[in-house]
């Protein structure tokens, strides 16, 4: 890891021809403006709207406020689920057989890109190397490109200190703003000469025969499908609590929910590497947006809206779980808010993004992006709100002079239905509201067990019991995105790397 | 065939020397009287009315005449809702058999439906028994829950006009959708417009014959604090706020009545407030469940007629059930309680010096002290309307700094943007 030391005190901005270039082709699906002064207007149309509407009755205001959003909130859970389930019946994976491999001749194995982008790792530079070396590709087809911020001088030093092989290329990407990821990888992107593209993390650990895997599924596969997602998973699930529920939830994102959104053929969020692309259509489409802080989701989405599809491979890369809690509510929150950007980059003009998904395209996206941002934000909202509600029925049987609403307040005197009072509907809203989160609970504990029959960690059922635990960490992550969204929209949250004290190549 | 010809005759002859040269006599020396047996005192505007009727003859039967029995056809009787400048309404009456004994008085249940345009007027129905020699009738005044007038009093268990006519109060069921309708902004502009006399009417019952006692407690400063109403008074000068106690004629029957009897006779001065203390006068007396909760339905209903819609705050108190019948007390706290929610009325419990256990806790004119000047509290308008404004402004602060670090930093990324992409 390098230190404060390593770094220069202040290097100045520089231009980026990438970043003018991406944004001079493709602005209107760019997060460059998070969000449009149409659709300010539209918002402030629809808190307009809303007010008026609590003015005229805050009861029924209320109620189909909170209606609305346990509707969405179950939706978005139901989908999931329905998705997961359907991909453990289906398995639609692209499936690579050991024949298929063995009858790819070396010669005629295509030039593979691989981008690896890098900020202050310089103490895994040596490891991710290794890790490349342990490819089976040949050397001579490798393109490998080490991507290095300007500002990271500790990083830049020690791979120069590398003995670095011939198809080894150091990029060192300009001090331009933003500082992201995606813009390093564009920069990888320009110089690259493969026909395939992928990308890995430092402290990825793909499957050795993953890129021939990618080769002989693009061959398999019909010219419109120009990504691949290949699964990842964590080599370090036992290290504690948080790296169990992260390896659930990778195994039930990469392993369950993504291949059923395959199945499906609704627009896949790609994850954040192992993703390979061919790379006329990647140069075609853009590439990166270099202001959106999860472009992966970006890209899986625009590659969907311009007609091109994407699946998912049957291999494996291995990564290295966080395990210390605010490196990973960092991650997370990156994630959130560059969901939440993604959702606002499409929700521009509804009607083309219909247009251009399909509806039901349209809506998985609602439900997969949008929606799941909004459940994690939502979560703490209603947890606080039952929790009152359920402290007002603990007060009552203490006896402390509070007492629960009812759900129907019958006037025992004059036999009047009194379930028209504020209290009482509000009642209706509360216990429906309880069910949905309770329903919701469970749906997400049964994932996660579902997750742990998948890769055999019967050991970690006692984590996925208390999985509820580990949303409301999602959700704590989520609201640190969301209000960095107003704030510190390009900032990208650095993950740091290395943490682990499991040794990856052992464990996978 | 002959056994029956025979019974008939048989019959026909002991009625004719029962009755023989009698008949006459009955149509002009006997006449039917007529008078409210029960008629509901407070109904609500969609409810169907049920009253009835007691009948007899006005004096004893001649001899021989023991087992007549009058039958009254249905047309014989009719109810007349007289409403002041329009024409007579005759009600569809739902009659029973009509019979009218000679001796007992005989109830006769009527039932009869009144429009609800009509339960929204005020006027008078008029019963009426018409035989072919006699016509007798029985008034009930039909008062608006809002406005029943002034001439109202309570007797009985029951409000009668100064006329003495049986008062059928009817009470606008409370809509909740109506209420709610625009109720934010309706209560945001009451808030501003209240009047700025903080003042607070205190209507309570008091079973120390408040008539009398009152005058002194109101206008002779020099006599002592007496109970709860002292104590009031006390900490209400010593805060410098107006109060007005009104404390009407102790009604045993049912003392909630008398509050309400009483509301018509006092008008706004401009008191922000008016506070309902029904105290535990009922719990103690056995009012009726039903009519105490319809006698605060009907109370709330006039005090809002009082004044314009919106512009006076009401509070209830909610009664505390003395230490011993706080089984039956509870009945009362719920009813109270069920009214103020389905109003929407502010409330305060009753001044309590004892726990829930009846356990004592502190001495009553301390609990009273405390209570008084929690409500001195509650009721203090400018007090609410500060808080109003520093919500309004705190919010239009954070919006106006949310909106302007907004602003700039939009202007600063896009700054950056530009730079980053402008030409080499």
């Amino acid at each position: 890891m390098a230190t404060s030391r390593d770094q220069p005190k202040a290097i100045p901005f520089r231009k980026d021809a990438t970043v003018r270039e991406f944004l001079a082709a493709n602005r209107k699906c760019s997060a460059v403006e998070v969000i449009t002064g149409y659709q300010i207007c539209k918002l402030l149309v629809l808190f307009a709207a809303g007010a008026v509407f609590f003015c005229y009755d805050y009861k029924l205001f209320w109620a189909t406020l909170l209606f609305g959003l346990c509707g969405f909130y179950m939706a978005a859970i139901l989908y999931k689920l329905i998705t997961v389930i359907l991909s453990i019946i289906h398995k639609p994976e692209l499936q690579v057989t050991p024949e298929e491999l063995a009858a790819l001749r070396a010669e005629e194995l295509p030039v593979y890109t691989i981008l690896l982008p890098m900020y202050k790792e310089s103490g895994i530079a040596e490891k991710l190397l290794r890790g490349i070396d342990r490819l089976d590709y040949p050397r001579e087809k490798l393109d490998v490109k080490l991507l290095l911020e300007e500002d990271d001088l500790g990083t830049v030093e020690a791979c120069r200190k590398l003995n670095l092989p011939a198809y080894c290329e150091v990029i060192v990407v300009p001090n331009a703003f933003p500082k992201t990821k995606p813009k390093a990888c564009n920069h990888g992107l320009a110089a690259a000469r493969g026909d395939y593209l992928v990308i890995y993390d430092a402290e990825d650990i793909p499957e050795p025969d993953q890129l021939k895997k990618a080769v002989a599924a693009f061959k398999q596969s019909e010219d419109k499908v120009v990504c691949l997602q290949v699964k990842l998973n964590y080599y370090n699930p036992r290290e504690n609590w948080l790296t169990k529920w992260f390896t659930m939830e990778y195994t039930t994102w990469f392993e369950f929910f993504l291949p059923g959104l395959h199945l499906l053929g609704a627009p896949i969020p790609l994850g954040g590497t192992s993703n390979h692309f061919r790379i006329g259509p990647l140069r075609e489409l853009g590439g990166w947006d270099p202001f959106n802080v999860t472009e992966d989701c970006d890209l899986g989405i625009r590659i969907h809206a311009h007609g091109y599809l994407t699946k998912v491979l049957d291999s494996v890369t291995w990564e290295e779980a966080n395990r210390k809690l605010g490196n990973w509510i960092r991650q997370r929150s990156r994630w959130v808010k560059g969901y939440l950007q993604t959702h606002l980059v499409y929700s521009r003009s509804n009607f083309r993004t219909l247009g251009e998904l399909g509806l039901f395209g349209y809506l998985s996206f609602l439900l997969t992006v949008g929606g799941l941002s909004a459940t994690l934000i939502l979560n703490p909202i209603f947890w606080v709100v039952l929790l009152l509600y359920f402290g007002l029925w603990v007060g009552y049987l203490l006896g402390l002079g509070v007492e629960p609403w009812q759900m129907i307040y019958t006037d025992y005197l004059s036999d009047i239905d009194l379930q028209y009072t504020l209290w009482s509907q509000l009642s209706w809203v509360f216990y429906g509201l309880s069910i949905i989160l309770f329903s919701a609970n469970l749906v997400f504990i049964l994932i996660n067990v579902l997750a742990c029959r998948r890769r055999g960690l019967r050991d970690l059922l006692p984590a996925a019991i208390l999985s509820p635990v580990y949303w409301a960490l999602i959700s704590l992550a989520a609201w640190k995105g969301f209000l960095q969204l107003f704030f510190r929209p390009f900032y990208w949250e650095k993950t740091d790397h290395g943490l682990t004290e499991v040794s990856g190549a052992r464990e996978t | 065939m002959v056994v029956r010809l025979g019974a008939g005759l048989f019959i026909l002859i002991v009625t004719m020397a029962l009755g023989a040269g009698s008949s006459n006599l009955v149509a002009e020396e006997l006449c039917p009287t007529l008078k409210i047996e029960s008629v509901p005192d407070i109904v609500f505007s969609d409810q169907a009315v049920q009253v009835r009727i007691a009948t007899g003859f006005d004096r004893e039967p001649p001899l021989r005449q023991l087992r007549r029995i009058t039958n009254l056809t249905p047309a014989e009787v009719t109810a007349v809702l007289t409403i002041p400048g329009e024409k007579d309404t005759p009600l569809e009456v739902v009659p029973s058999q009509l019979e009218i004994p000679p001796y007992n008085d005989t109830s006769l249940p009527l039932r009869f439906a009144i429009s609800q345009r009509y339960l929204q007027t005020e006027g008078r129905i008029r019963i009426t028994l018409k035989t072919s020699y006699c016509e007798v009738e029985a008034t009930i005044a039909l008062r608006r829950g809002q406005s029943p007038g002034e001439d109202l009093f309570a007797q009985g268990a029951h409000l009668y006009t100064q006329d003495g006519a049986r008062v059928m109060l009817t009470v606008d069921r409370y809509g909740e959708a109506s209420y709610r309708r625009w109720a934010v902004p309706k209560a945001i502009l009451r808030s501003l417009t209240l009047p700025p006399d903080e003042g607070v009417v205190y209507l309570t019952t008091y079973s120390n014959n408040g008539k009398k006692i009152l005058p002194a407690m109101n206008h002779n400063s020099s006599s002592p604090p007496n109970g709860k109403l002292g104590i009031l008074r006390e900490e209400f000068s010593a805060a410098k706020r107006k109060l007005r106690i009104i404390a009407p004629a102790f009604n045993n029957n049912a003392p909630a009545l008398g509050l309400l009897a009483e509301a018509g006779r006092f008008l706004p001065e401009g008191e922000t407030a008016i506070m309902i203390d029904p105290g535990i006068e009922d719990i103690l007396f056995g009012t009726p469940v039903a009519l105490y909760k319809n006698v605060l339905h009907a109370l709330v209903s006039r005090i809002e007629g009082l004044y314009p819609p919106g512009t006076r705050e009401i509070f209830l108190i909610i009664p505390a059930p003395p230490a011993g019948l706080s089984g039956r007390g509870e009945a009362y706290v719920e009813a109270a309680t069920k009214v103020a929610r389905e109003r929407h009325l502010s409330v305060m419990p009753a001044p309590r010096n004892s726990g829930r256990d009846q356990a004592f806790l502190y001495p009553t004119n301390e609990a009273r002290r405390d209570f008084t000047r929690n409500l001195i509290l509650r009721t203090q308008v400018s007090s609410r309307r500060g808080t109003f404004y520093l919500t309004v402004g705190v919010l239009l602060v954070a919006l106006v700094a949310f909106i302007i670090v907004q602003v700039w930093n939009r202007r600063r990324l896009r700054k950056l943007v530009e730079f980053t992409c402008s030409e080499e």
